[in-house]
């Protein structure tokens, strides 16, 4: 593929390492000579939340929520949801979805070969998926990040 | 050398991130997924990326964008300008997806790899359409993959990849080899160059078939050995050595245009300073240093009258050090001295013949103590930009101003480097 120079760029692009980004514990106790510290035994690596929350990191993207269809599901307007692609919508998953192309957070049913997208807020109204429509999947919603 | 490759010979994958910068944006804006897309590249200067309806509205790729514009504006194509954080960090995350689905891979660009094909030539399709699925799904990325028995071929087979719906070409028999190499001119054969091909072509040369029936003394005589290499790989026997070692003399290199003429001779210099410690910071973070340096000035390649000057200089030693660098380009510009500074277009620094730093020899005695001050100062750096961005430290000659910074008007937001910038999702109907 033939590319012209753009820049700023880096032309030298390296692989990139499998492995995630650790955090290690930093111990810096001072220990006095020949009197170990007890904890040193129990030293363990810190927790990580990313390894909590994130199942399939090159699959997993952030975003952000602006409406108040949701609130019943505890998705609040200004609320960040992690979302995994790599995971399949089951029936009643909270998913992000395109709909006429708007990324749109709703849980979907299906039942009986229907598929519906559900609101969590009795003031919106459901939404059932028919031929002709432009509805994709965009990626499973697997938690979310609200500030008290 | 005329034995062809057994069915036993092991298949490479090339996997392409269609019009990447143009799938990139789609990901985050469903809505331009039907219309046509351009991506510009910085400054908005020329066209970088072209959705499928772009290119076929006849936009060439390296289009200057104010050309364009009268029919951009009336067909309704949708203008980006680049956003590099988010098509490195997508471009990461392929590669990610990519990595789990071979044993063995190499990074060819920002939206190239080459993968060795895990099982045989009965089951290349069925696996090559699930690495395509796979970072569909899990990126948003639509790729083409190329297989074949060499790169050479994978780049062949990848173009073909491009037109299939499926977006996938096994090239593997001989028949269908000769069939696809007759359809594609020497010019667009991977390591052929432009001047390779105008002679080749003279020669009547003029297809990948024609080329691979060459005499091979002929070719070696006339196309050197990268030539004979390449040759070699349209018979199928790989040639092609991989790029496993990633830093040993490679380059490193940041340039950009300037939006608009350049105030003074300082912005210049300042500029010139950003470009040193961007490129020098990527080879720390690699572990290598650079022993050479050019510094490049080009005024408007849409203008007649375009020129360019370059400087290059040798560094008494390899270096990763910021401000020795920033010094050696300046000394370089000095030397350039441009003359009228309003024409200056754009400018950049390749850092070149890359070593490991561990590999590079000790110093005497005295300069050691120099050396490790110098590092643990940029490992300082390093550690704080990363924490709270580039803007937080830098050196003063970088300058804080930034006017030569380029135009950007039409960057989609950072989605996925930048909090504050997250894909908007509606929860409201």
């Amino acid at each position: 593929m033939k590319k012209p120079k753009i820049g700023p760029s880096i032309e030298t692009i390296y692989p990139y390492g499998a492995g995630e980004r650790q955090e290690l514990p930093f111990f810096d106790a001072p220990i006095p000579a020949g009197f170990p510290s007890p904890a040193e035994d129990y030293l363990d690596k810190k927790l990580d939340l990313n390894e909590l929350l994130i199942r399939h990191p090159s699959a997993t993207f952030f975003v952000r929520v602006a409406g108040e269809s949701m609130i019943q599901a505890g998705i609040h307007s200004g609320d960040i949801l992690i979302v995994d692609r790599a995971q399949e919508p089951r029936s009643e998953s909270v998913v992000v979805a395109v709909i006429d192309g708007e990324l749109t957070v709703k849980r979907i049913k299906k039942r009986g070969g229907r598929i519906f997208l559900l609101p969590e807020n009795p003031d919106f109204p459901v939404m059932e998926i028919l031929g002709g429509m432009n509805f994709e999947v965009w990626g499973v919603v697997t938690y979310v990040i609200h500030s008290l | 050398m005329s034995s062809t490759p057994s069915d036993a010979s092991p298949l490479f994958a090339l996997a392409d991130g269609n019009n990447f910068y143009v799938s990139c944006e789609r990901v985050f804006e469903p809505k331009v997924r039907d219309v046509p897309v351009v991506v510009l590249s910085n400054n908005d200067g020329c066209i970088v990326s072209r959705s499928n309806e772009a290119k076929k509205l006849g936009i060439p790729m390296g289009a200057p964008f104010y050309r364009w514009r009268p029919l951009i504006v009336s067909k309704g194509v949708r203008v980006f300008s680049s956003n590099y954080p988010l098509y490195g960090e997508m471009s990461l995350r392929m590669m990610d997806t990519l990595f789990s689905l071979t044993p063995h891979m190499e990074v060819y660009s920002i939206d190239e790899a080459f993968l060795d094909v895990p099982v045989g030539p009965a089951e290349a399709e069925g696996w090559a359409e699930g690495v395509r699925r796979r970072v569909l799904r899990d990126v948003g990325i639509p790729l083409s993959l190329g297989v074949a028995s060499t790169k050479t071929l994978c780049k062949v087979a990848g173009r073909s990849a491009k037109r299939d719906s499926r977006g996938v070409r096994i090239l593997i028999g001989q028949e269908e080899i000769r069939s696809a190499l007759e359809a594609t001119g020497v010019e667009e054969l991977w390591g052929i160059g432009r001047q390779l091909s105008k002679f080749l072509i003279g020669q009547g040369i003029l297809n990948g078939e024609k080329l691979r029936e060459c005499d091979d003394r002929w070719v070696r005589a006339h196309l050197g050995l990268a030539g004979l290499r390449t040759v070699m790989e349209l018979r199928g026997i790989p040639c092609v050595q991989g790029e496993e070692a990633p830093m040993e003399g490679r380059s490193v290199s940041t340039s950009r245009s300037f939006a608009d003429p350049l105030p003074d001779p300082s912005a210049l210099r300042e500029a010139v300073a950003c470009f040193v410690a961007t490129a020098a910071s990527k080879l720390r973070e690699n572990g290598a240093m650079a022993s050479g340096l050019h510094l490049f000035l080009t005024t408007s390649p849409f203008r007649g009258d375009y020129r360019s000057q370059t400087a290059f200089c040798s560094l008494a030693r390899p270096s990763s050090y910021t401000p020795t660098l920033i010094g050696a380009a300046w000394r370089l510009l000095e030397s350039l001295n441009p003359e009228n500074l309003s024409q200056v277009k754009k400018a950049g620094i390749i850092l070149t013949d890359l070593v490991e730093e561990s590999k590079t020899p000790p110093r005497l005695f005295g300069m050691n103590a120099a050396l490790e001050r110098e590092r643990g100062l940029m490992e300082a750096v390093d550690r704080i930009q990363k924490r709270w961005g580039g803007q937080a430290i830098q050196t003063a000659a970088e300058g804080r101003s930034r006017e030569w910074l380029t135009r950007q008007s039409r960057r989609s937001p950072r989605y996925t480097t930048d909090w504050n910038e997250l894909p908007l999702v509606k929860a409201k109907g």
